[in-house]
């Protein structure tokens, strides 16, 4: 019971984490219809400027949390308008490619700059002291089976939670946010009563790599290490088939998807792979035949409008 | 037109004679590119035409039926995989086999594009890419976790490089002896057994098809026996072999590959041992080895005879062998007949058709689902292929050589060149794979002043990736900064450039004046700051 406790914890913070970036893709899709294949590469990069600005820098916690944030919102914004924006009337397949291009890019930037080792996430607290996240808040590290949670745990699950309401809150409710929406019906309609389109669409690519930076100092303090540049391959496209199952274009559904996507990897390894006899490697594989199943079976997910265009 | 055609005819005519001319170029070839080595030249034709073949492969599917396919790679792992375990087997080196094993390795991928394409039929754009995408990620970590089929991370390597004809020598009888005593030191801590092993072999000369004299002083001392816990011989040692009692290995000389194994089983004392040999060049000797564990056996003898079957290779096309870069010309030549006919074929127009709009397609009365199903065969097939070619040019397969970035660099080829423009093909994977190599040359700055010595040896970050410290002066090795450069031209291509160097359906337009317009226009639109209508 423990043993399954502590994997249900692990699977709501990984699918937390996972609802974070694929909020980028839904955005990113139900404005500009493209797969943003180089978010993963964002959500990589955001985990090193946090682990950067922490262990090179010095800065505490927060500061490297929002150096990330602000980091990742720049590179967001110059990836659509260096990248994406001249794409805007392209056909389909040339965005697709352009995207799996910067990807590309991004993802060999990091590994010139920072290397291909993988690595730690630093210590937050001088040796000896215990910092907040790594505190038990509930159980302890003594007894095997015993519940536990760290304070880092709790910090992951709120911020999660409070940036999807806010996300939530800013699409549903705000003038942006209207903005958002009505240039995801229909751009040319949207111009004609006002909007500034390619201001919505770049607001849209900050608040997607925003996220996806909270995801990667998410998930380097989850982990503690492998920061590493090829990090953001599989969560990219985890965190795509969660924006797909949910029903992409829909918020709700990334967060949903999302949260499905963490049960289904860590189900897959604690319980799935043993059972099987096969290896833990495969949970990442349950992930993506999800995927192609949810493409053949449903296109437009579980929250999706049948209205989603299947090409 | 006619005059262009027979221009156009003559220049391949010259290229295909300089193809055939290369691997006997020798340090001319070497000339031509001064920084390299001989043989460079070669090489890098070599893996160019590698790449024409997959992307010609893969341009049936992007470029002819529009879908984009991020999972090539998934066929040429299964190929390469497929060609590897089928070619190490003994039974599958005959004459000739190296065909049918590519062969059975393209019919195998084909069959694989087919299961993958049934289900996905009604995908296009981006949900068909993400599709293979996945499909191949699956594949790849079926690879790394399959380790008892595929070795895992680390790959399957030591299989023998491609013979055309195999020859039969005559089977040899060996008999080896374990001789199994209580040791007179007694039980030690390197030794709790307490046990000893003496190791015999007759007869002791296990020479193989052609004998060179000149080795033949080292024979004797090979079988000696060394002290295992002196650890002074490497042939002889204590290892325990997945808990077998005892496990003999036979190695051919230079390089050491394992040619065969088998265990001596202590329940059946004599029994025979079946040590097939893989083909190998004759006039290697061979070394056996003995691993045993002594916490397994006890007192007594253990005796197995070996029955060797050998067979010899001959033509062995290895890497960097003309035959092997012949064998290569060969199979683009076929794979660039064979696409080109496709082309023009009825099912080519039905390709083209379906590319353009599927809807009228079907309405005219193509079978949409089975033409594309077609191309997703022959891409297969063609992927499958390549990656055998590969698997044997490299002698090694893993997931190190077969990874997502694979699919892209051969993507990256299609797209510069010109998607679905069969020259265009031909141009892109000569310009990208020749710009990668050559950013895999160093290049040397010398006379560097000790000031930039100190300014390189104390920097991080880029400059220590792309830049050393040497003898001579600085050396700039642009090699890990090579897919930082597919990136991107994948990009500036794909904004600049969207058809190619060479655009389906005509030559293009000239690509200066072209580019330079396209500059200008984004200049203004991204410095200007001009008020467009915002959308659509």
């Amino acid at each position: 019971m423990d043993f399954f406790l502590n994997q249900l914890l692990n699977a709501l913070l990984l699918g937390g984490i996972y609802a974070l970036i694929a909020v980028g893709y839904t955005l990113v899709y139900g404005i500009v219809k493209l797969v943003n294949f180089a978010h993963g590469e964002v959500y990589m990069i955001g985990a090193f400027l946090g682990v950067v600005a922490i262990s090179s820098l010095g800065l505490p916690f927060w500061a490297g949390l929002a150096l990330a944030v602000l980091g990742c919102g720049l590179l967001g914004l110059l990836i659509e308008y260096l990248a994406y924006r001249p794409m805007r009337q392209a056909p389909r397949l040339a965005a697709l490619i352009t995207a799996v291009g910067v990807s590309l890019f991004l993802q060999n930037l990091a590994m010139l700059v920072w290397g291909s080792e993988p690595r730690a996430f630093p210590a937050l607290a001088p040796s000896g002291e215990e910092h907040f996240f790594q505190r038990a808040i509930l159980g302890g590290r003594d007894g095997a089976g015993a519940v536990f949670i760290p304070g880092k745990f709790v910090f992951i699950w709120s911020i999660t939670l409070a940036l999807m309401l806010l996300l939530d809150w800013t699409v549903q409710r705000t003038t942006i946010g209207k903005a958002m929406r009505a240039c995801s019906l229909d751009k040319g309609a949207a111009a004609l009563m006002g909007i500034d389109v390619n201001r919505v669409i770049s607001f849209t690519f900050v608040l997607g790599a925003a996220m996806a930076a909270v995801a990667g100092v998410s998930y380097g303090l989850y982990i503690g290490s492998q920061i590493g540049f090829r990090m953001g391959v599989y969560p990219g496209v985890i965190a795509f088939s969660a924006a797909v199952l949910g029903g992409i274009g829909n918020l709700r559904g990334a967060f949903l998807g999302g949260v499905i996507m963490g049960l289904v990897e860590v189900g897959a390894r604690a319980y799935l792979c043993p059972w099987l006899e096969i290896s833990g490697g495969y949970s990442v594989a349950f992930a993506f035949a999800i995927l192609i199943g949810v493409i053949l079976v449903r296109p437009t997910g579980i929250l999706g409008s049948s209205a989603v265009d299947r090409s | 037109m006619s005059g262009w055609r027979s221009r156009s005819a003559q220049f391949l005519l010259a290229l295909l004679l300089f193809l055939l001319a290369l691997p006997w170029l020798g340090p001319a070839g070497a000339e031509l590119l001064p920084a390299t080595g001989h043989g460079r030249l070669m090489e890098v034709c070599l893996l160019i035409l590698i790449y024409v073949i997959l992307a010609l492969g893969l341009n049936v599917v992007v470029g002819f039926t529009g879908l984009l396919d991020l999972g090539y790679v998934a066929f040429m792992t299964v190929g390469a995989y497929t060609s590897v375990l089928l070619y190490r087997q003994p039974e599958w080196q005959f004459t000739g086999s190296f065909f049918v094993v590519a062969f059975i390795a393209g019919l195998h991928c084909a069959l694989w594009g087919v299961l993958r394409g049934a289900p996905t039929l009604r995908l296009t754009g981006d949900y068909y890419a993400i599709v293979t995408l996945a499909f191949a990620e699956i594949v790849f970590l079926l690879v790394l976790n399959e380790s008892w089929l595929t070795g895992g991370p680390s790959g399957i390597k030591g299989y023998p490089p491609i013979a055309l004809s195999y020859q039969e020598a005559p089977a040899r009888q060996v008999e080896l002896r374990l001789r199994v005593s209580p040791d007179p030191r007694g039980s030690t801590p390197e030794n709790p057994s307490g046990l000893t092993a003496e190791p015999s072999f007759t007869p002791q000369d296990l020479w193989l098809g052609e004998l060179s004299p000149d080795a033949s002083p080292g024979l004797r001392r090979r079988y000696e026996r060394s002290s295992p816990d002196s650890g002074a011989g490497p042939e002889l040692r204590f290892r325990n072999w997945d808990g077998q009692m005892a496990f003999v290995e036979l190695e051919a000389q230079a390089p050491w590959v394992v040619l065969g194994s088998g265990v001596i089983d202590g329940e059946s004392p004599g029994s025979a041992v079946q040590i097939p040999m893989e083909g190998r060049e004759p006039g290697a000797f061979l070394k056996p080895l003995i691993y045993w564990d002594l916490a397994l056996l006890s007192p007594g003898e253990y005796r197995a005879e070996i029955r060797l079957e050998p067979r010899f290779a001959r033509q062995v096309l290895k890497d960097g062998t003309p035959g092997f870069f012949y064998l290569v010309l060969l199979l683009a030549l076929i794979t660039l007949g064979a696409v080109t006919l496709l082309h023009h074929s009825r099912l080519g127009r039905a390709w083209a058709a379906i590319k353009a709009d599927p809807v009228s397609a079907r309405s005219c009365g193509i079978q949409v689902g089975g033409e594309k199903m077609i191309a997703f065969a022959f891409s297969g097939f063609v992927g499958g292929v390549g990656g055998s070619l590969m698997a044997f040019k490299f002698l090694i397969v893993s997931t190190n050589i077969f990874d997502f970035w694979s699919s892209i660099v051969v993507l990256c080829c299609i797209v510069l060149g010109g998607m679905g423009n069969i020259r265009g093909v031909l141009i892109g994977a000569l310009c990208f794979i020749g710009l990668g190599e050559l950013l895999r040359e160093p290049y040397l700055f010398a006379g560097v002043s000790d000031s930039t010595r100190a300014w390189v040896e104390n920097s991080g970050g880029i400059v220590k990736q792309i830049l050393s410290v040497k003898e001579e002066g600085v050396e700039l090795n642009l090699a890990r900064t090579r897919y930082l450069f597919f990136g991107l031209i994948l990009v500036l291509f794909m904004i600049f450039r969207p058809g190619g160097l060479l655009p389906p359906g005509g030559r293009g337009k000239p690509l200066l004046p072209e580019l330079r317009q396209r500059l200008t226009a984004l200049a203004g639109d991204l410095f200007h700051l001009r008020k467009d209508p915002p959308g659509a």
